[in-house]
């Protein structure tokens, strides 16, 4: 009997030994990341501290800057792909002033906080308005397109430190689960890893298949991938949000919407918020849930009660007749058409 | 609730650490308020099927043998029941699209019903497992529990709860019915066994998935990124699904159960029916069991045989999705099956040197058959499908090819795990093992080995996990 209790004691001994050993073996990584990974010198304090504590990051690109005073546009356009319906010339004839689309794929509402912040408000322009083009609940997601792989394009766009950004990403990362992520990643420092090994990984079989030629390769893959290749209803789901919890009052205070109005305000600048119309479904436009409708009646009212202009594409005639050519991308040809449309029905605000 | 989540590490700890304070019949209590928490943890409503289930199976057992002479009654009770709600959850969409096409192409008038029905997750499981119930005890193979908590935990138990293995009553419920004592040898065994499901799911299946992804998700790929695509998709499903499995199985040792293997390395079958008998185990003797059998089985002759067979692979391809590919890939594989059983009673016996030397070939074999079948699997879309299967060679530019060439690469470097594991576990192990006493506990040089690859398993976890994270696939079943 005692040799059976003996032998429990031995493998539950065993069990904690184990999960310790098993525990430790990463650890061994630190001194290899401290000796070779290039990051590890690299490294500067993260902008956005809540999110990491440094990073290996991408330098501040501040000609746009310069761009916008050179232009003194009326209009800003801002936003990812789907800004790019507005037809620039187009709306310039019928604006009557310069307009300077700031673009850039890939990005979400924290990235447009910063090009508002760090290009449009610190080159001092004075737009008539600026146009914030975006899809569902982007506006109060920042952490939408701010991890990895998209990470590296809000480098371009910040600053050493970004307060208001830290501020709507601690307010989301303040939770037990979060506490437990970072600190797992600060004693095991696997991103600095990932970051060293993973394009090891994608540039080898490149390298096998294509020899000198696997940078060529991958470009050529990344174009066999583009959004324009993607089969239309895969593009429109990438950006659904069916089946998530939606709570815009939650939300809206852990954002950098509340950020964005005050700055507006401050600079006396006329925002305008467009939600884009999603793929239409048979000329008509998607349907969406009952808690996504609400959600867009609060975030309606919010903007209104914060000096800024909403407009919710799917409620405007002649859009869900546009056609679509890739997921939430209208074709080109319709970019004059929707121009036209747009600037019609928001005239009292771009004049 | 997700097995790769923090929530469930955080409720695993807690259920496990309360569980072993609880007397057995609290611990039973207490697995059916886990499990109901783990069900019910997105969607509470999901539990309503599931006790529905469990109700009409606790009664339809006990009036079983009550009252033999309705014994078939009392069954069809059950059948009707579970399948019924099966059918109204997975297949009420399917059915009127179909009806919908029908009276389309027939030019009737036919308005669509607008229903929009969610399916519970794992509904096409946990029906399985409680209709093995109350068959078996229609054949008389177990008595009819009289506790409604012993056939509650039955249905409810967590670690399978949603994507298998599908437990039978004659091997879980004895489990719920003995006293339980927590084993410290197990428990550390299948940390190992958990820590390579969730290696298995995070490094190598979601990441092999992107791959998958993207190519499913392009218009036209060419032949050999598609063909690099569906290879890819070879491995995420075997290490999704099998990732499941195993974790399933490590967590329900942590409980004092044993849970069915349901994989044997199936990719080293040697023709289509091994195939069957190391994937996915655990459906596939259910099928035999509940469906061949009756059928007929192999006591029949060829013609009917060969019947039987793809029968039960259509209705088991059906059993995946309500979707014609299924139903497709149901097909093919009992075609093949029914194939290499025709051809079966002409190989010799006795395996020759002959035989040994040509099961690489028999292996690779298998592997490209069931590859072109995940291809019908994974190809919901049948327009698409058509025109993959009619994709040639011949037409692809050499930038395609490459790119083919280098997603192939891709996924096979993800399959290296795969590979090691099956020369460890099927080759090396039994090797290892030989001669030695079954029981005897494990070397402290082995312990240490297993220990160290654990450690390695959990770095590349930390490193190389994807960044995209993925339901398990078998959760759309």
């Amino acid at each position: 009997m005692r040799q059976v209790s003996t032998g429990k004691g031995r493998a539950a001994g065993q069990i904690v030994l184990v999960l310790a050993a098993i525990a430790a073996v990463p650890l061994l990584w630190r001194p290899v990341f401290a000796t070779w990974a290039p990051d590890a010198a690299r490294a500067t304090p993260s902008y956005v501290p809540a999110l990491e504590p440094a990073r290996a990051r991408e330098p501040f690109d501040p000609v746009p800057i310069e761009e916008l005073r050179a232009v003194q546009p009326g209009i800003v356009v801002i936003g990812d792909s789907m800004a790019g319906r507005i037809h620039k010339r187009r709306l310039e004839e019928l604006a009557g002033t310069a307009v300077a689309p700031i673009l850039r794929n890939a990005t979400g509402s924290a990235h447009w906080f910063l090009i508002f912040k760090n290009y449009v408000i610190a080159s001092g322009i004075r737009p008539r308005a600026v146009i914030v083009f975006f899809r569902e609940t982007n506006l109060t997601d920042p952490m939408f397109r701010l991890g990895d792989p998209y990470r590296v394009n809000a480098d371009f766009l910040a600053h050493d430190f970004e307060p208001e950004l830290n501020a709507a990403v601690a307010s989301r990362t303040q939770g037990a689960w979060f506490r437990v992520h970072s600190l797992v990643e600060r004693v095991y420092q696997a991103e600095q890893a990932r970051r060293w090994l993973e394009p090891e990984l994608a540039a080898w079989p490149a390298h096998v298949v294509a020899g000198d030629g696997s940078d060529a390769l991958v470009d050529t893959l990344n174009t066999s991938f583009a959004l324009d290749r993607l089969r239309p209803a895969v593009a429109a789901d990438m950006a659904s949000v069916a089946g998530q919890p939606l709570d815009f009052q939650r939300d809206v205070n852990r954002s950098v919407l509340p950020a964005f109005l005050a700055l507006a305000r401050e600079h006396d600048i006329k925002l305008i918020f467009v939600r884009v119309l999603r793929r239409p479904e048979n000329g008509r436009a998607p349907a969406e849930t009952p808690a996504l409708q609400q959600y867009i009646r609060e975030l309606d009212a919010y903007l209104k009660a914060n000096g800024a202009i909403f407009r919710d594409d799917r409620y405007y005639p002649g859009m869900a007749a546009l056609p679509y050519d890739d997921g939430d991308h209208i074709s080109r040809v319709a970019m004059v058409p929707y121009t036209e449309l747009f600037f019609e029905q928001m005239a009292a605000h771009l004049r | 609730m997700i097995f790769h989540s923090l929530d469930f590490v955080a409720f695993f700890l807690i259920t496990c650490s309360v569980y072993w304070m609880l007397p057995h019949r609290a611990q039973n209590v207490f697995l059916i308020a886990a499990g109901c928490f783990f069900y019910g943890y997105v969607h509470p409503w999901f539990l309503l099927p599931l006790i529905f289930s469990a109700t009409i199976d606790y009664v339809s057992a006990i009036q079983m043998e009550r009252r033999p002479a309705r014994k078939r009654a009392f069954l069809l009770l059950s059948l009707i029941s579970n399948l019924g709600l099966l059918g109204f959850f997975k297949y009420f969409n399917f059915f009127v699209d179909n009806v919908a096409a029908a009276a389309s192409a027939l030019a009737l008038d036919f308005s669509r019903p607008a229903l929009q029905i969610i399916l519970p997750i794992g509904i096409s499981f946990y029906t399985f497992q409680a209709l093995s119930y109350t068959i078996d005890v229609y054949r008389g193979k177990i008595l009819a529990r009289r506790s409604y908590l012993t056939l509650a935990t039955f249905v409810t138990f967590f670690p399978p709860l949603v994507a298998g293995p599908i437990e039978r009553a004659s091997h879980l419920m004895p489990q719920i019915e003995t006293r339980r004592r927590f084993d410290a040898v197990l428990a550390r065994d299948a940390i190992f066994l958990i820590l390579w499901g969730y290696f298995k799911k995070l490094v190598i299946a979601d990441n092999v998935g992107v791959i998958v992804n993207k190519v499913f998700s392009i218009r036209e790929p060419g032949f050999e990124m598609l063909w690099a695509g569906v290879f890819a998709f070879a491995i995420q499903i075997y290490a999704d699904f099998s990732a499941y499995s195993d974790i399933a199985r490590g967590v329900a040792r942590w409980f004092g159960f044993e849970l069915i293997r349901n994989f044997d390395h199936p990719y080293l079958a040697r023709g289509p029916a091994d195939f069957w008998h190391r994937w996915h185990i655990s459906l596939s003797s259910w099928f035999r069991d509940y469906v061949y059998i009756p059928l007929g089985g192999s006591r029949t002759g060829p013609a009917r045989r060969a019947f039987n067979l793809i029968l039960t692979f259509l209705l088991s391809g059906l059993w995946h999705g309500a979707s014609w590919n299924y139903v497709l890939w149901g097909l093919y594989h009992g075609v093949l099956v029914a194939l290499s059983r025709a051809i079966d009673p002409i190989t010799p016996r006795t395996p020759s040197k002959f035989h040994v030397a040509i099961a690489p070939l028999q292996i690779l074999g298998t592997f490209l058959l069931v590859t072109f079948g995940w291809l019908l699997f994974r190809e919901t879309n049948s327009a698409y499908l058509w025109q993959y299967l009619t994709l040639s060679p011949f037409d692809s530019t050499s930038a395609e090819r490459q790119m083919g060439a280098y997603l192939f690469v891709l996924a096979a470097i993800y399959a290296v795990p795969l590979v090691l594991h099956m020369w460890w576990d099927a080759w090396l192990l039994p090797r290892w093992d030989a001669g030695r006493e079954a029981l005897r506990p494990k070397s402290t040089r082995r312990l240490a080995f297993e220990t160290l690859t654990g450690g390695v398993l959990f770095a590349l976890l930390l490193v190389f996990r994807s960044r995209t994270s993925m339901d398990f696939i078998y959760f759309q079943f």
